[in-house]
C-alpha cells in the first residue's frame, strides 16, 4: 500500500468567504458616478478589406455619447515580439474578433444596438485557416506587409510564419542510421480556451490627465504601461486597479481592452464600463491554445535507449502575434521532452492564420506538444516491445545530465514522480477490459522576474503585506502571509493584504508564469527580513542583548537559548507606533538563469534553459465505452517535483484544478473552426467544460525537494506544471483500453468511437 | 391570469429556457409575463380515481425524481427528469416548461411519450384534453393556441409488469444537452414476453416521437439483446439526424441504435423487477467518478 499523500491543512483563504457568499465585488459588479456603458463592434468575418466604415447612424442614435474607431485613437501598432496589430482594425480585419470601433451609450443594450448600427462594407479576402497550407508559397498572407512591421528579439520570420525556433545537436541522420528501430507519428490538436469563470470587464474613469481604470487582468502593471504607450500619456498618470479577479488561466494575460476604454471615456467625457458577454470572451481576446500538427520521429536502440529526435510543429498564431512567439521557444523544449536526447533537431513554426490568436494559456504551449510527444513515446516503447512506464524510467533526465541547449541540471525528482504516481495508481494492476492505466511525463520551467512588495508592522502587532502581485483565484497572494509568518515567527492570519493597486504597490509581472510565489514570495520574504532585523534591534534594547542573539518565535522575540527572556512582538510593534515605525521594503535578485549552449538554437527568445525546471508524472485510470466513444476519466494520481512546498493546501489545489483543466482538453475542450476560420462553438452548451461531477477521484503528491538558486525556501513553480501531462496520459489510456490510437485532440467521443470500430468520419 | 395570458403575455415557469434563450439572443424577452409560481394548483403529483398519475405542469424536476409512485411506476421519467441540466436547473425548471418549450432535445418528452401522456390545456376559452404526440409540430412549436396554458400531463395507469428507461448519450455528468436519446416502456405477460411496447426518440428528428416500427421489433419478444439490437436498428433507421458541432449525422444515427438498445434492455430488467440505478444513462455506462458503474 501506497505511503499517504500530502494533506491539506484546512486553512481558510482570507478571500474565500466573500468569494463563496457572493459578497465579494468584481469589476462588473462596479458603479461610479456618471457612469455609461460601452459595447465593441468586432469584424464578424474572419479575413476582409474594410472599404468603408459610417458611424453616423449609430451616433444619431439618442443617449449614445461617443463612437470612436481607428481614426480617433490612431493605427500605432503593438506587440511584445511582433508589432503587427493596432487597436482597432482600420484597413483589414484578419478575424472575426477583431474590433473595429467602440461606442458609449446610457445602458449597455443602447451600447451594443448602436454598436451594431455601425455600417461597415467589406471586401472579402480568402481566409487563410489551414496550417499547413499558410506555409505553400501560393499561400494569400495574412498580413501582405510583413515586412515593415518591427520586431523584438530574434524573431525569425518568413511570409505566413511569424517565427520559427529550432533546437539541434548532434547528428540526428547519423544516429538514425545506427538505431534499431526508427518510428514516426503525427498528431493533430485542435485549439482550446481558457475559459475563466468571469467574462472581463474594464471600468475607466479620468480626471483631469489622469486615468483609473479597474479592470480584471491578471497583469495590471503591463496593462498600465500599454495604456501609456497606446494613448501616449506617462505612466504616472495611469492608475489600474484589480477587485476580485475571477480566473484567468492565462486568458487576462498580457494587456487587451484597458486603452480602448480608455480611449472611449475620453471621448464619452464620463466614465465607460465594458462588461463582456461569454460569447465575446470567447472570440475577441488574443489569448487561447493553438492548434498544432506535431510530427515526431525517434531513433531507438533495442534496449530502449532513446538515440535520436528529429520533429516538426506547427503551431498556430491566429491573426496577430500577441506573446505567443516565447511560447514557439518552449515548444521546441517540450518536443525533446524531460528525457535523455542525444541527437536533436527540433523546430517549431508559428503560422499566421486568419483565426482568433492564440497566445499563453496556463503552460502555454506544453500540454499540446507534450500530449503529442508522450504518445509518440508510447508508440515508440511499443515498437521495441517494452512497458510504456519503464522505457521512460531508463530515458527520464537525471541531476547531472545535460540537456539539447546544454543546460546541466541539479538535483531534480523528475524519476521519483515516475515512481510515485504509478505507485499511486497501482500501475500494472488488474484491470477490467473496457479500463486502462495511461503515463505522461513532463516538465516546466520557472520564471525569474523583478518583483516587489512593501510590509509594515501595525501597533496592533498585526502585519500588512503591500503586494504588486496579482491574484487569479489560484490562491498564491493568498499564500504570501505564510511567507511573512514564516520569517517572523507570527501566524499567517496575522497578515492582511493590500492588493492590486499600481499606485500603491511595487512592480510586479503580474500573475503569470506560475511566478507570483516565486517572485512576489522572495519580495515578501526580504520586506520581512528588514522588519525582522527592526524587530530584534528593538527587542535587543529592551533584552539587554546582542540582535544577533535573538531569534523570533511564536509571536516573540527571544534569546537563543534562554526562552525566558523574551517579549511579545505586539510589544515591540505598540512600542515603535511611538517612535520609530517598522516598515519593510522587498524585492531581492532574481533566481539565476541556469547556463546554456544556444549555438545550436535559432529563434533565441530567453527561453533557451529552464530555471529551477519542475517535473510532474501523471498517471490516469479511464474507462471508454467502446460503443459510444465516450470516456471517462476514473482516477488520476498526479505527482510533481516543484521543489519545497510552501503551501500544502494551496499546492494541492493547484494541482486538482490543473489536472480537470488537462481532462478537459484531453477529451471535451475543442473549439470547432470552419475552413472559413468562423468559430461553430463560441458557447458553453457546446465548449464543453468539465463539470465538478465530472472530477475523478484524484492522488496527489509532491516530491518535496529543496531546491537552491530557486525561489523562495528552496520552491519552484507550481500552478502550470500541473495541467502539461494530463492530456498525454489519457490519450495513452485510451489508446491501451481501445487498442488502437486517437491521433486527434480532443479525443472527443464521436473521434475515439470512429477509430476504435474503424469507422470513416 | 388565463386572461393575460389570453391578451399576450407569456407564462413564466422556472424560467430555465425563457431567461436564457433571451440571454443568447434566440429572442426577446417578452413585453408581460404571467408568473406561475404562486398558483399552487398547478404544482403536485397526484394518483386520479383511475390510477392515471396527474402531475402539475410547475412540477420541478428535482420533485418529479425523487416522488415514489414515479420512481417505482415511471423510471423512464425519473431517468429524465434526474438529468434535465444541472442541480440548479433540476431544482427549478419545471416539467410543463420543458414540454412546453418543444425543444427536440428536451429530456422528459420521449418518456412521456412512453407512457401515453395526455396534455391538459386550459385557456379563457375552457379545458382541452389532447394526447402529447399531438402536441409538437416542430422545433419550438406546439398546436397549444394563444392563451393556453398547459397545466398538468396525465400518464396512463404503469402496472409491476411494466418497465421502462430513458437513456441519453452524455458526453459528461452535468450540463448536458441530449444528442441522441431513446426511451423505452415495455409490459411483459405472464411468460416473459413483451406484450406493450413503446418506443421514443429524442434529438433525432425535429420534434420528439415515437418509432412504431421499433416498438413492432419488441411486440411478442422476450426483449432480449436480440429484440433490443433490433428496436435499435428500427429508430437508426426512422431517425432524420443532422450533422453539426454536436457530432455528425452518421455518428447520431450509430448511436441512435446503441442509446435505444440500452434503452430497451434497462426497461426490460425494470420489467422483470430488476435493479437498475436512476438515472439509467449512469447505469448503462461509466457511472460517477468513484462510484462506478455497471459496464455496459
Amino acid at each position: 500500500m501506497a505511503s499517504e499523500t500530502m494533506q491539506m491543512t484546512g486553512r481558510l483563504r482570507a478571500d474565500g468567504r466573500s468569494k463563496v457568499t457572493g459578497a465579494g465585488r468584481y469589476v462588473a459588479d462596479l458603479t461610479v458616478a456618471g457612469m455609461v456603458h460601452g459595447a465593441f463592434r468586432f469584424a464578424g468575418v474572419p479575413h476582409a478589406r474594410i472599404t468603408r466604415i459610417d458611424t453616423t447612424a449609430a451616433k444619431s442614435l439618442p443617449g449614445v455619447f461617443a463612437v470612436i474607431t481607428s481614426t480617433e485613437v490612431g493605427t500605432r501598432r503593438h506587440g511584445v515580439y511582433v508589432q503587427d496589430r493596432t487597436l482597432f482594425a482600420r484597413d483589414v480585419v484578419r478575424w472575426e474578433g477583431e474590433a473595429i470601433a467602440a461606442v458609449a451609450a446610457r445602458t449597455p443594450a443602447l451600447a451594443r444596438q448602436a454598436a451594431a448600427m455601425i455600417e461597415v462594407d467589406f471586401e472579402l479576402l480568402p481566409a487563410v485557416v489551414d496550417l499547413e497550407k499558410a506555409l505553400l508559397s501560393e499561400s494569400a498572407l495574412v498580413h501582405e506587409d510583413w515586412k515593415d512591421y518591427t520586431v523584438s528579439g530574434d524573431v525569425v520570420r518568413d511570409r505566413n510564419e511569424a517565427t520559427r525556433c529550432a533546437i539541434v545537436k548532434g547528428d540526428v541522420d547519423a544516429a538514425f542510421a545506427v538505431a534499431d528501430r526508427v518510428v514516426r507519428s503525427r498528431y493533430v490538436a485542435d485549439g482550446s480556451q481558457p475559459t475563466p469563470m468571469e467574462p472581463r470587464a474594464i471600468l475607466a474613469e479620468w480626471s483631469g490627465r489622469e486615468i483609473t481604470i479597474h479592470s480584471s487582468t491578471q497583469v495590471p502593471f503591463p496593462a498600465r504601461s500599454h495604456v501609456a504607450a497606446s494613448l501616449g500619456i506617462p505612466e504616472s498618470t495611469v492608475r489600474v486597479i484589480v477587485p476580485l479577479l475571477g480566473g484567468g488561466f492565462g486568458g487576462k494575460c498580457e494587456p487587451h481592452f484597458e486603452p480602448h476604454v480608455a480611449a472611449l471615456a475620453r471621448a464619452a467625457g464620463r466614465p465607460v464600463k465594458v462588461v463582456f458577454n461569454r460569447q465575446e470572451e470567447f472570440l475577441a481576446p488574443d489569448h487561447r491554445r493553438e492548434r498544432m500538427v506535431l510530427d515526431f520521429e525517434t531513433g531507438v536502440s533495442s534496449d530502449g535507449t532513446l538515440l535520436a529526435r528529429r520533429a516538426r510543429l506547427l503551431i498556430e498564431n491566429g491573426a496577430y502575434s500577441a506573446d505567443e512567439p516565447v511560447s514557439t521557444q518552449l515548444a521546441a523544449h517540450f518536443a525533446v521532452g524531460p528525457y535523455r536526447v542525444p541527437n536533436v533537431d527540433v523546430s517549431s513554426h508559428l503560422i499566421y492564420t486568419n483565426t482568433q490568436p492564440t497566445g499563453s494559456v496556463r503552460a502555454p504551449a506544453a500540454p499540446t506538444v507534450c500530449w503529442g510527444l508522450e504518445q509518440h513515446l508510447d508508440e515508440v516503447a511499443a515498437a521495441i516491445g517494452i512497458d510504456p512506464v519503464e522505457f521512460r524510467r531508463r530515458n527520464l533526465v537525471r541531476a547531472g545530465d545535460t540537456t539539447a541547449t546544454g543546460q546541466v541540471f541539479d538535483e531534480i525528482g523528475a524519476v521519483e514522480c515516475l515512481d510515485r504516481a504509478t505507485e499511486l495508481i497501482g500501475y500494472g494492476r488488474e484491470l477490467p477490459a473496457d479500463e486502462a492505466i495511461g503515463v505522461s511525463c513532463a516538465f516546466w520551467p520557472s520564471f525569474p522576474m523583478a518583483s516587489g512588495a512593501y510590509m509594515k508592522l501595525n501597533g496592533d502587532g498585526s502585519g500588512t503585506i503591500i503586494t504588486g502581485a496579482q491574484e487569479n483565484g489560484s490562491g498564491s497572494v493568498m499564500a504570501l502571509p505564510l511567507l511573512a509568518a514564516r520569517v517572523l515567527g507570527m501566524r499567517a492570519e496575522d497578515f492582511s493584504l493590500v492588493y492590486q493597486d499600481t499606485s500603491a504597490a511595487p512592480w510586479d509581472f503580474g500573475s503569470a508564469g506560475s511566478q507570483t510565489i516565486f517572485n512576489n514570495g522572495r519580495a515578501v520574504v526580504a520586506a520581512a527580513e528588514e522588519i525582522a532585523l527592526q524587530l530584534r534591534e528593538l527587542a535587543a534594547d529592551q533584552l539587554e542583548a546582542a540582535p544577533e542573539d535573538l531569534e523570533l518565535v511564536e509571536g516573540h522575540a527571544r534569546v537563543k537559548g534562554t526562552p525566558a527572556r523574551t517579549i511579545a512582538i505586539a510589544d515591540l510593534a505598540a512600542t515603535a507606533q511611538g517612535g520609530n515605525l517598522m516598515l519593510g521594503r522587498g524585492s531581492g535578485d532574481p533566481a539565476p538563469i541556469p547556463e546554456s549552449d544556444a549555438s545550436g538554437c535559432i529563434g533565441r527568445l530567453g527561453a533557451e534553459s529552464f530555471t529551477a525546471p519542475t517535473f510532474a508524472t501523471h498517471a490516469v485510470r479511464v474507462k471508454v465505452d467502446r460503443d459510444t466513444g465516450v470516456v471517462r476519466v476514473l482516477e488520476v494520481a498526479a505527482v510533481q517535483e516543484s521543489g519545497h512546498i510552501l503551501d500544502p493546501d494551496g499546492a494541492i489545489g493547484q494541482v486538482r484544478g490543473g489536472v480537470l483543466m488537462g481532462i478537459g482538453q484531453a477529451i471535451s475542450e475543442g473549439m470547432v473552426d470552419g475552413a472559413d476560420g468562423a468559430r461553430r462553438n463560441a458557447h458553453l452548451l457546446d465548449y464543453k467544460l468539465q463539470t465538478a461531477s465530472d472530477t475523478p477521484v484524484m492522488h496527489v503528491d509532491f516530491v518535496d525537494l529543496p531546491t537552491p538558486n530557486a525561489g523562495p525556501f528552496g520552491s519552484k513553480g507550481v500552478g502550470e506544471p500541473c495541467t502539461v501531462p494530463t492530456p498525454g496520459a489519457i490519450a495513452n489510456a485510451i489508446a491501451i483500453a481501445i487498442g488502437r490510437r486517437v491521433h486527434q485532440l480532443p479525443a472527443t467521443p464521436e473521434r475515439v468511437w470512429s477509430v476504435a470500430n474503424g469507422v470513416e468520419l | 391570469m388565463l386572461d393575460a395570458l389570453a391578451s399576450g403575455a407569456v407564462p413564466l415557469a422556472g424560467g430555465t429556457d425563457l431567461v436564457v434563450g433571451h440571454r443568447q439572443g434566440k429572442r426577446p424577452l417578452p413585453d408581460a409575463l404571467v408568473n406561475l409560481d404562486h398558483v399552487a394548483d398547478l404544482r403536485g403529483i397526484r394518483l386520479s380515481k383511475d390510477s392515471a398519475l396527474i402531475i402539475g405542469a410547475l412540477t420541478n424536476h428535482e420533485t418529479i425524481v425523487n416522488d415514489e409512485r414515479v420512481r417505482a411506476r415511471y423510471p423512464a421519467l425519473a431517468d429524465a427528469s434526474s438529468i434535465v441540466g444541472s442541480v440548479a436547473t433540476r431544482a427549478t425548471g419545471t416539467i410543463g416548461g420543458n414540454v412546453m418549450n418543444a425543444s427536440p432535445a428536451a429530456d422528459t418528452i420521449a418518456p412521456l411519450l412512453c407512457h401515453d401522456a395526455i396534455a391538459v390545456l386550459r385557456s379563457t376559452a375552457g379545458e382541452r384534453r389532447i394526447p402529447l404526440s399531438e402536441l409538437f409540430v416542430g422545433p419550438g412549436r406546439t398546436t397549444a393556441v394563444a392563451g393556453e396554458l398547459l397545466v398538468g400531463i396525465e400518464l396512463a395507469a404503469s402496472s409491476p409488469t411494466t418497465g421502462g428507461a430513458y437513456v441519453r448519450l452524455e458526453y459528461r455528468r452535468q450540463m448536458e444537452i441530449a444528442i441522441v436519446g431513446a426511451a423505452a416502456v415495455v409490459r411483459l405477460d405472464a411468460g416473459g414476453r413483451v406484450e406493450h411496447a413503446r418506443v421514443a426518440m429524442t434529438a433525432l428528428a425535429p420534434t420528439i416521437q415515437r418509432v412504431p416500427a421499433a416498438e413492432d421489433a419488441l411486440l411478442g419478444t422476450d426483449a432480449g439483446d436480440a429484440a433490443a439490437r433490433a428496436a435499435g436498428e428500427a429508430v437508426a433507421a426512422a431517425a432524420s439526424p443532422i450533422s453539426d458541432v454536436r457530432g455528425s449525422a452518421n455518428y447520431r444515427r450509430a448511436m441512435a441504435a446503441v442509446i435505444t438498445r440500452r434503452a430497451v434492455t434497462a426497461a426490460a430488467k425494470r420489467a422483470r423487477g430488476g435493479d437498475v440505478r436512476i438515472p439509467a444513462s449512469d447505469s448503462t455506462f461509466g457511472g460517477h467518478a468513484g462510484n462506478e458503474g455497471l459496464g455496459s
